[in-house]
């Protein structure tokens, strides 16, 4: 059941009611309760994967165990080799091997061979990129002594299928979130208020500004040849915020939801979009994926030891990064481009004078353009068409700008409300504690605002029959 | 105004019972929210703010038309179905023909599923005599996954629908979770109005004002109808590319057994005759229909149940070309003409086929009162002696060879022209093929002043046929008729 659906809806009242009425002091039951309740969630889209997210967590909650009373070093190795390939091997088998297969079929037809009917009808397990790399970080942590591991195998799977973040993240380090299950929480009105009203503004993203955005982008890429230069452009930046704001809502949600039975997730966005620099947009872009990365693949490849090893490490975690995201070679451009842009521009982007409003603008609008750029290949089904994409950049204008699925009105509707979202994050980022001024305000004033923002979600929100851009973009990966 | 001291986070008041009590209050917060927001989506509906365009609405049309019905009469038969129903059932002529109430509930793209509910709710309203299903809404369909077309047109039937038990025991039937909400508002199903259709936004903010009109004119659940029938071109299509519905394409899923089902226990359980119905559509139009009809068969030969099927003989005999829609798409429907011919043939089968024992409503004052003028009413009853827009020229006529019933010229007011017709007894004309007959008539009419006679012959009606007559007719410009003073049945 995805996030903004009634049966969501349901469920999480049903949740939040059994949580903090009954089971909120004792924590082996409410553990339990989690446990069971995340499976439900993860259930609702597939019973069928349950047991592999549970063999998944039961394995890294065994290694876990195993590496923190090993003391041979080799006997370590191999526990945590265990762990790497059980969950990279669901992986690699659920997500990876037909692209594989694929792949391999050109090279096979150059020399006469067929590997079609090695093929699979294999579906894709929803979350499994995330909590696979949720537990490898786990056993990671406990191998390099970061972090102890634990006993308690409630606590640990209610830690690995958490149903807030088990689809979309946040990828959550067992440092910050596990010791969270292993204590007593408290509830207070002021976690509750913050907690509803994050997930109130990520419904808000989502349905009245993503899935509007997603309407048009939908329909200028299912007719890439009919475009002209205008829609191509106002295409590919509707992508961008469409793809930031689908995801954003997503962790908003997620990490409210969170808040809201007393548990505290990790920021996984940060005003991408006002970042002066590519190196400081991946500090605020899926920070848990960018950390991630950072810790386990670039950090162990020697990081940036030359300049040299550098290079290749960071095509490498780009290229990666890529895959991680689809099983597709469009995403692996689509990282190696990241990657690419990252080292081509760095100079360029630390010679700026950043003191100066206007270049502070300059740098965002183009660290923002060149990061839509690359997304032509991540949103594009096939290189074929993110080159047709790119290319329609250069056509003449046909008149489709208001025949995308977006009539005249609803288009401008669209722009002004983006606008505005663009105007509220540049307060945010001027004004860091936005949120406690809000909550220091009138009772009128913040009620005002309550209403507002249901008011959006039902009335301005693009839902209903009719519209099939509900489910979050992420949850594909 | 004193300004408020701003809140310190850290330092929370404590005599607010928010932080003392926060989930009670979190409750109440949004309890309250909650209240608010149903009440105004709530006063939306009622007020059909978003509602959609009310001359295109036939759906809520046919059921608010339904329960002002039955709030002073019964409904006698009772037929559901979907599009074929509404345009190849004439209910007006088949209340007449069989002297009943007959309602049609039927809406477009009606499933089974669909067809069930609408049932049980109007079952909780009225008693019928006899329930009439359409068979073309039994199909290879699940309820949870129609197409967005689907959904649509079953959402519309949910939301026109008024009992609010039987609505919320069949919504997990009929909808996946998703679209519960959009099954009971309006305004959140077309809440995109307010940007792709501003115009129906003006007209329904200009109805909120006025009070609801109730319909004058009898409306019994039909509304549409296809007037010209198939062309050549048409034929020429079947010739070169066939039959473009092939029975071998037919298939029924689980649900349709399981509904047809439940449609048969419910009418056992509420002692209610139920018979099938299939309309037809043009036989050249499918292909291998007995491969269809044999998979329909193994659904509904399990009930002991009758089956009316208007696609082979002998009820297909008379539907000819101009009984059937102008279309190549799969989904035919009759035309006029058409339901005429197959509303006649169901009043036959009903009166002389089923054991049922139906109410006598013709020989009620208001049931007359009530069905007097419509469509159907003068082919099967009389003009009043005080309608000065339907006349009766002559009753108990001795021609040469024939006694007239009654000639009555209708519809006076009319200036393109007025309908003549002559109802002869059929035991008078028994053993005579009525196609080859004709009823020529010596008419005294008045004209600019000046009386004249002329020769007028009145074709045999094969569209309306009353148990009891056989109707002769032509259509006549506008003049003041005296008296029919000669004629005779003869042979065309």
């Amino acid at each position: 059941m995805g996030f903004n659906t009634i049966s969501f809806g349901i469920f999480f009242f049903i949740v939040f009611f059994l949580y903090w009425i009954f089971l909120r002091k004792s924590i082996l039951y409410r553990n339990i309760f989690l446990v069971i309740v995340s499976y439900i969630f993860y259930g609702w889209w597939d019973w069928r994967f349950l047991l592999l997210i549970f063999i998944s967590s039961l394995t890294d909650f065994v290694v876990g165990y195993k590496i923190g009373k090993e003391s041979n070093k080799t006997k370590r190795k191999l526990w945590l080799l265990l762990s790497i390939t059980v969950n990279i091997g669901f992986l690699a088998f659920f997500k990876y091997y037909n692209f594989f297969i694929e792949s391999m079929s050109d090279l096979c037809s150059f020399f006469g061979s067929n590997t079609d009917n090695l093929r699979l009808n294999i579906i894709l397990p929803v979350g499994i990129s995330f909590y696979t790399f949720q537990t490898l970080s786990y056993t990671i942590d406990i191998y390099y002594k970061r972090f102890e591991p634990t006993r308690n195998i409630f606590a640990f799977i209610a830690f690995v299928s958490f149903f807030p973040q088990l689809v979309a993240g946040p990828i959550e380090r067992a440092k910050k979130l596990l010791p969270q299950f292993l204590k007593q929480i408290t509830v207070d009105y002021e976690t509750l208020r913050s907690g509803l009203l994050l997930m109130s503004w990520g419904f808000l993203k989502k349905i009245v500004i993503a899935d509007r955005l997603a309407i048009f982008v939908n329909n200028a890429y299912s007719n890439i040849e009919q475009l002209d230069a205008i829609t191509a452009f106002v295409a590919i930046i509707f992508f961008a915020f469409q793809l930031y704001l689908d995801f954003s809502a997503y962790s908003d949600i997620a990490i409210g939801a969170a808040r809201v039975l007393g548990f505290n997730l990790s920021l996984n966005f940060k005003r991408p979009y006002m970042a002066y620099s590519l190196s400081d947009f991946w500090k605020r872009w899926h920070i848990s994926l960018s950390s991630w990365f950072k810790d386990y693949v670039y950090i162990p490849l020697g990081g940036r030891k030359n300049r040299v090893q550098y290079i290749c490490n960071i095509l490498i975690v780009f290229s990666v990064s890529g895959l991680w995201h689809g099983a597709s070679w469009n995403f692996v451009v689509w990282g190696l481009l990241n990657g690419l842009f990252l080292l081509l521009f760095q100079g360029f982007f630390k010679s700026i004078n950043r003191e100066r409003l206007l270049n502070r603008i300059l740098v965002s609008v183009s660290v923002f353009l060149l990061w839509a750029l690359t997304l032509v290949f991540f949103r594009s089904q096939t290189f074929n068409s993110a080159f047709l994409m790119l290319s329609d950049l250069g056509v003449s204008t046909k008149d489709v700008l208001y025949s995308q699925g977006l009539n005249k009105a609803e288009f401008y509707f669209t722009v002004k409300v983006l606008f505005a979202y663009i105007l509220f994050e540049i307060m945010q980022e001027r004004y860091s504690d936005l949120y406690n001024w809000f909550v220091s305000r009138y009772f009128m004033f913040r009620w005002c605002v309550y209403i507002f923002i249901i008011a959006a979600i039902l009335f301005l929100g693009s839902y209903g029959t009719g519209l099939d851009d509900r489910n979050f973009i992420y949850f594909q990966f | 105004m004193k300004r408020r001291k701003k809140k310190s986070l850290t330092g929370a008041d404590t005599k607010s019972i928010c932080f003392s009590k926060p989930i009670l209050c979190i409750l109440i917060k949004s309890l309250f929210i909650i209240t608010l927001f149903v009440s105004v989506i709530l006063y939306l509906d009622i007020k059909g703010y978003f509602d959609l365009n009310e001359s295109n609405n036939h759906t809520k049309k046919k059921w608010e038309s339904f329960y002002s019905f039955t709030e002073k009469n019964s409904v006698d038969v009772l037929l559901l179905g979907n599009s074929h129903l509404y345009t190849g059932i004439n209910p007006k002529n088949l209340s007449l023909a069989l002297g009943v109430n007959a309602f049609i509930l039927a809406s477009p793209g009606t499933n089974i599923a669909d067809t069930y509910f609408c049932l049980k709710e109007a079952l909780a309203r009225t008693d019928p005599k006899l329930v009439v299903i359409e068979t073309y809404g039994i199909d290879d369909f699940n309820p949870f996954e129609l197409s967005k077309a689907g959904v649509s047109d079953q959402l519309k039937s949910f939301y026109a629908r008024k009992n609010f038990f039987v609505k919320l025991r069949s919504m997990p039937y009929l909808f996946t979770s998703d679209n519960y909400l959009y099954a009971w508002s309006n305004t959140l199903r077309n809440h995109g109005f307010i940007f792709n259709n501003r115009d129906q936004l003006r007209k329904n903010r200009v109805l909120m004002t006025k009070k609801g009109r109730r319909q004058k004119e009898l409306y019994l659940g039909r509304y549409i109808c296809f007037l010209n029938g198939i062309d050549d071109k048409l034929i020429g299509k079947y010739d070169s590319l066939g039959s473009p519905v092939k029975g071998v394409e037919y298939s029924y899923s689980n649900y349709s057994y399981d509904y047809v089902e439940r449609i048969v226990n419910l009418c056992k359980r509420e002692n209610v005759e139920l018979i099938f119905l299939t309309l037809p559509m043009y036989e050249r139009h499918i292909s291998d229909y007995s491969v269809w009809r044999d998979k329909l068969s193994e659904i509904l030969d399990r009930y002991p149940n009758r089956w009316v099927n208007m696609q082979t003989k002998p009820y297909y005999c008379g539907f000819e070309r101009w009984s059937f829609q102008n279309t190549y798409k799969g989904n035919q429907h009759m035309t006029y003409n058409g339901s005429l011919l197959a509303t006649y043939k169901l009043a036959g089968f009903i009166r002389d086929s089923l054991n049922i024992s139906l109410p006598e409503r013709d020989k009620d004052s208001k049931w007359h009162d009530l069905f007097y003028g419509s469509e159907g009413y003068f082919d099967n009853f009389y003009p009043k002696d005080n309608d000065r827009n339907n006349i009766c020229i002559c009753r108990n006529k001795r021609l040469r060879n024939v006694v007239l019933d009654g000639c009555f010229l209708l519809d006076i007011d009319n200036k393109d022209g007025n309908r003549l017709i002559a109802k002869i007894d059929k035991r008078m004309l028994k053993g005579l093929k009525f196609e080859d007959l004709k009823l020529r008539i010596l008419l005294k009419f008045e004209m600019d002043g000046k009386e004249q006679v002329t020769r007028l012959d009145l074709t045999y009606d094969i569209l309306h046929k009353p148990e009891k007559f056989v109707i002769f007719n032509s259509f006549i410009k506008p003049v003041h008729i005296k008296e029919i003073v000669d004629g005779a049945i003869i042979k065309r």
